[in-house]
């Protein structure tokens, strides 16, 4: 039979065909080119990031307005640290004084009038007006660093100092948490710091049990892998116990993919085209993170254990494969990432060696993916992996011991956990999820203002 | 903005049947025809300032549309395995039940093909297009375009004589 003729007659039938599309179809259509395009998804990231920058900036201008008004009031006090009589003060107990009253438990608490020549300082940390509030820690807190008692030996510490300062005027917590404060981070309220933290990465699978893909055991098939971040941080203190941290960083994530062995083939894959320099329908690799899409002309892959490498049945054809050398077994999917992480810190101890927690959200923008032959990532790529999430989500948290250097030099330690709220691959390309997590040990410097 | 949705709607009203008839040539299933057919008209619109005028507008829409289906194609076969692009059946019969056929069942026979079949067969004997054309639209050689098409053609006179047979039976 005439070839021509099957071809004709199926045009006669179906060259314009005509059939009334559902109902819903222009609905889904209407919703679509209603919604912003793709390409706006770019902004609307930097959108977020002008907003923690917004932020950040906001809380910086906030704080820095309150000191300027404590700066104010000390001014409207019309005292100065260098010209105030240390001798007003009263001496701590323990403290042996001929010439000063020694304060006993039973003692009526002492006030400023009752010692006659009250300093502005000892006025200022009497005034009750100024004790009521814990935002007047600020203020205190402020004080207590144009006055270093402490430093001066005026001031003494822990239990002492609560005794101390108990029957003066009640507000002891406040004013302990001043003085642990000081001295911390040198008193400063904002700080810039840079960090690099090795990775340990790799991913939990969620959906279909054991994310079982066509009969693929990923979680035996798979391994993590290590890696690192890095990132430049700002450090807003909002308080003696809470810090906000924003910051931007560079951060890589990833997994080995074991069992896939690789031939090296002499020339190139018979399916290579010279003219666009790719091979046509190239090898691809199931992953629990994607699906990679091999581009190497010089490299063939099978699957020892499973079925996870996708073949196109005359890629090879004209080629013997058992002839062909093998290289190496396995890939290494690496996935970059820019984040913005917002976090926030809680003092859980302020001593001469701060100890914080640490809890917040970061927001991720995927800047490329690669994967490498074996183990090796500074060698050239051999291909990419599809159907990865542009934008992801994570939670952050961990602890960090922040050692002052020097008075506006700190050290950070942060043992640091993050795991991916969102999926990392886009929906329906995988039959389960995976969301990737790493550990880290964040180690960086601050200085502050 | 209102109006501009409507003109869009009159766009659509004017053009679906047509371009639904072709998206299901292209699509093994309905659903997919539908994928296609909101993405192509979303390009429609998104690209409508850019139709220069030459040639007809109803040209221009379905040369979207067919784009659309191979832009689904390529993104589809990396996900399949090696059985579902290909298929090994040889068929011999040359009886043909093409004429007895109704459009439903020419169509259903078509969406049956392997989709590379399927791609090759609808760009070749329907729009028209060299072997060239379809191994550079489809990132194929041209030999394979041609023996996909070969192989298109002998599942397509197999399945049609089962087709005719059952109506024979039926008749």
């Amino acid at each position: 039979m005439d070839q021509q003729y099957i071809d004709r007659k199926f045009r006669e039938k179906l060259d314009g065909l005509e059939v009334n599309p559902p109902v819903e179809a222009w609905l889904s259509i209407s919703e679509a080119i209603s919604k912003p395009s793709r390409k706006g998804a770019v902004p609307v990231f930097f959108r977020m990031a002008a907003a923690v920058a917004v932020l950040v900036v906001s809380l910086f201008s906030l704080n820095f307005l309150f000191l300027n008004r404590a700066g104010q009031d000390a001014e409207l006090t019309d005292w100065s640290v260098q010209d105030a009589p240390l001798y007003d003060l009263p001496p701590g107990p323990g403290e042996e004084s001929a010439e000063s009253p020694t304060i006993t438990d039973d003692a009526a608490p002492v006030t400023a009038t009752q010692i006659g020549q009250p300093s502005p300082a000892r006025a200022f940390f009497s005034d009750p007006a100024r004790m009521i509030s814990r935002d007047n820690v600020y203020l205190q807190r402020t004080a207590l660093s144009f006055l270093p008692l402490r430093d001066r030996g005026v001031v003494p510490t822990g239990d002492a100092f609560e005794a101390w300062n108990e029957p003066m005027n009640g507000s002891t917590d406040q004013l302990i948490l001043a003085a642990e404060t000081d001295g911390i981070r040198g008193n400063n309220n904002l700080s810039f710091g840079a960090h690099f933290s090795p990775q340990y990465n790799y991913r939990i699978l969620r959906g279909v049990s054991d994310m079982s893909f066509r009969d693929i055991p990923f979680q035996s098939l798979e391994e993590r892998i290590m890696t690192y971040s890095v990132g430049l941080n700002t450090f807003i203190e909002l308080s003696p116990r809470w810090t906000l941290q924003a910051g931007v960083g560079y951060m890589n994530m990833g997994q080995y993919v074991k069992d896939i062995a690789s031939y090296q083939h002499p020339s190139r894959l018979p399916l290579y085209n010279s003219n666009t320099g790719q091979v046509n329908h190239p090898q691809s690799i199931i992953t629990s993170q994607g699906n990679i899409r091999l581009a190497d002309p010089h490299l063939y892959f099978a699957d020892k254990q499973s079925y996870r490498v996708l073949t196109n049945r005359h890629a090879m054809e004209g080629t013997d494969v058992q002839s062909l050398t093998e290289s190496q077994e396995g890939v290494t999917q690496v996935f970059r990432f820019v984040e913005v992480p917002v976090v926030f810190r809680y003092a859980v101890f302020n001593g001469d060696v701060g100890l914080r927690l640490k809890g917040g959200l970061a927001a991720s923008y995927l800047l490329n993916n690669d994967v490498f032959l074996g183990h090796d990532v500074m060698q050239n790529p051999i291909g990419k992996t599809t159907g990865i999430r542009q934008f992801n989500f994570s939670a952050v948290g961990g602890f960090a011991m922040d050692i002052p250097l020097t008075g506006n030099l700190t050290f950070h330690l942060e043992p640091t956990g993050q795991i991916f709220i969102s999926p990392i691959v886009r929906e329906g390309v995988m039959t389960g999820h995976a969301y990737p997590y790493g550990f880290s040990l964040q180690t960086g410097i601050s200085y502050g203002f | 903005m209102q109006s501009r949705k409507v003109d869009q709607y009159h766009l659509y009203a004017m053009y679906s049947r047509k371009m639904y008839g072709i998206c299901l040539r292209y699509a093994a299933s309905t659903d997919e025809a539908q994928d296609i057919l909101q993405e192509g008209f979303i390009k429609v619109f998104k690209h409508l300032s850019s139709y220069s005028g030459k040639g007809s507008l109803e040209g221009w829409i379905k040369r979207i549309f067919i784009n659309t289906a191979i832009e689904k194609y390529r993104e589809r076969i990396y996900h399949l395995s090696v059985d579902e692009v290909g298929d090994n059946g040889e068929f011999v019969n040359e009886n043909m039940g093409v004429e007895a056929l109704n459009v439903r069942d020419i169509l259903t026979v078509v969406q049956q093909l392997p989709v590379q079949y399927r791609m090759v067969f609808n760009l070749y004997a329907l729009e028209g297009y060299s072997h060239k054309e379809i191994a550079e639209a489809l990132d194929i050689s041209e030999s394979t375009a041609r023996s996909n098409l070969a192989r298109a053609r002998r599942i397509l006179k197999h399945k049609l004589n089962k087709e005719f047979e059952v109506i024979l039976q039926a008749i």
